[in-house]
């Protein structure tokens, strides 16, 4: 049975007309993944009892949601996509959006400027994320997008990324902050300018 | 859920010209094979897209699962705790309560208005039987039990101590059975697995074979259907166990 893939573990599940409890293929897998989802818990949570909750409520998820695993992905990436999407979901309510990125957000959002001036708002959405690629580097992209978009702490994309600068993610943000506060005061400029003309 | 769903404007912004990349299309990524044309396509997307980008070391750090040496007691722990809370065992949906642990659960109260019903309809019962047997006489009621009463089903084997793993089930056909429902079941009545036959046996398949081990208690049981489908007979539950 050790022999078989993951996603033959879960095939010779479905034809075998075993109860899940009882299931070696199902007990094979989870015993599988155990460890792979208890470290990525591990890292998100940051502390061992949050992570053993996290981890079980996650492997039970898997378990009652395995029949909508389709095969289009290796199971792998399903079960990352689940560990992922439970762990966010998980701190939603404690994310927020940042002063900087709102500030950069109200000059990208041109619903205003479209009527006025014709400027399409998919231009200058596109306009918006080129000066943000431009302003900031590859790992302060990664860390802003986790943080800002995704609501994930600082401690756990320092974890996940595999950060091993001294402040970690911190300050990646720190440095991007000031990048993008840097960015927006250039891009309020010229959009002033290019509204007087 | 993939990026390019969430139509935060945060969100919006961090992320690359066009489509984000789907689950299976970042996994193509982290693999050496697939068009070179497509993984080109990706990777220009990839590079342009702090979401993409993300999500692509999100998943090698998943998929390469290497604890730091400091993370390695925390893990032990973690995986022990989750051992300790039984494994696939308490993933799976809670076994059937047996009648008697549900009775344990009621109240005292409802216990008590259970055994006076329970009274009232065996009084009911035995004066409702006297008053037919006074107004008819001679007339045997077990004809008409007999209509609503499936046929008894006679298991043939494995029973009780058997040396050897068995390899099917067999039992005494039903002359107007087409199809057998078979059940093997743990002593609490937790089901190992369900199988179907039109012969009077069924092969046990090797997973189930290997749930059969020593000193270990099994239950089988088998319920006969005719051809539209009604139960026609059922066996009582046999036991049987494999001794070393």
């Amino acid at each position: 049975m050790q022999q078989l893939s993951d996603e033959e573990l879960i095939t010779q599940s479905r034809g075998s007309g075993i109860a899940a409890a009882s299931d070696p293929y199902l007990n094979e897998l989870f015993s599988r993944h155990q460890r792979r989802v208890s470290l990525w818990c591990l890292r998100y949570a940051g502390n061992r009892e949050d992570a053993a909750d996290l981890a079980q409520e996650i492997l039970a998820r898997v378990w009652r949601n395995l029949d909508s695993y389709q095969g289009n992905s290796k199971f792998t990436t399903w079960l990352y996509m689940v560990c992922r999407n439970h762990c966010l979901n998980h701190v939603k309510a404690k994310s927020h959006e940042p002063d900087v990125m709102k500030e950069i957000v109200d000059i990208a959002d041109t619903r205003g400027a479209n009527t006025e001036e014709g400027l399409a708002r998919e231009e200058h959405v596109r306009l918006a994320r080129r000066w943000i690629n431009d302003a900031l580097d590859e790992t302060e992209r990664k860390v802003v997008r986790l943080h800002f978009g995704d609501g994930m702490a600082v401690d756990a994309i320092t974890r996940l990324l595999g950060l091993k600068n001294p402040s970690g993610a911190k300050a990646h943000l720190v440095s991007a902050r000031r990048k993008l506060q840097e960015s927006a005061r250039r891009w309020k400029a010229r959009y002033e300018s290019a509204r007087k003309q | 859920m993939s990026p390019q769903e969430n139509s935060d404007p945060v969100r919006d912004l961090l992320r690359g010209e066009g489509d984000c990349l789907a689950p299976e299309q970042l996994e193509l990524m982290l693999g050496e094979g697939g068009d070179a044309a497509v993984r080109q396509r990706f990777e220009d997307h990839i590079r342009g897209c702090a979401a993409c980008s993300a999500e692509l070391d999100l998943l090698r750090g998943f998929l390469a699962s290497k604890p730091e040496p400091e993370e390695e007691s925390d893990l032990a722990w973690v995986v022990n705790r989750l051992e300790e809370k039984g494994g696939a065992a308490e993933r799976a949906p809670k076994r059937n309560t047996s009648w008697w642990q549900a009775w344990g659960s009621f109240s005292p109260f409802s216990k008590v208005v259970v055994t006076l019903a329970s009274l009232l309809l065996v009084v009911a019962g035995a004066l409702e039987l006297r008053k037919l047997r006074v107004s008819s006489p001679g007339v045997a009621d077990t004809g008409a039990a007999a209509v609503m009463r499936s046929a008894q089903l006679t298991l043939i084997g494995p029973s009780g101590d058997v040396t050897a793993i068995p390899q099917k089930l067999a039992w005494n056909a039903v002359d107007t059975a087409v199809r057998y429902e078979v059940l093997v079941e743990e002593v609490d009545g937790a089901l190992i697995w369900k199988g179907e036959s039109a012969a009077a046996e069924i092969a046990l398949p090797g997973p189930v074979q290997s749930l059969i081990v020593p000193k270990k208690t099994l239950v089988w049981q088998v319920t006969a259907f005719d051809v539209r489908g009604e139960k026609v007979a059922e066996s009582q539950k046999q036991r049987f166990r494999l001794v070393p």
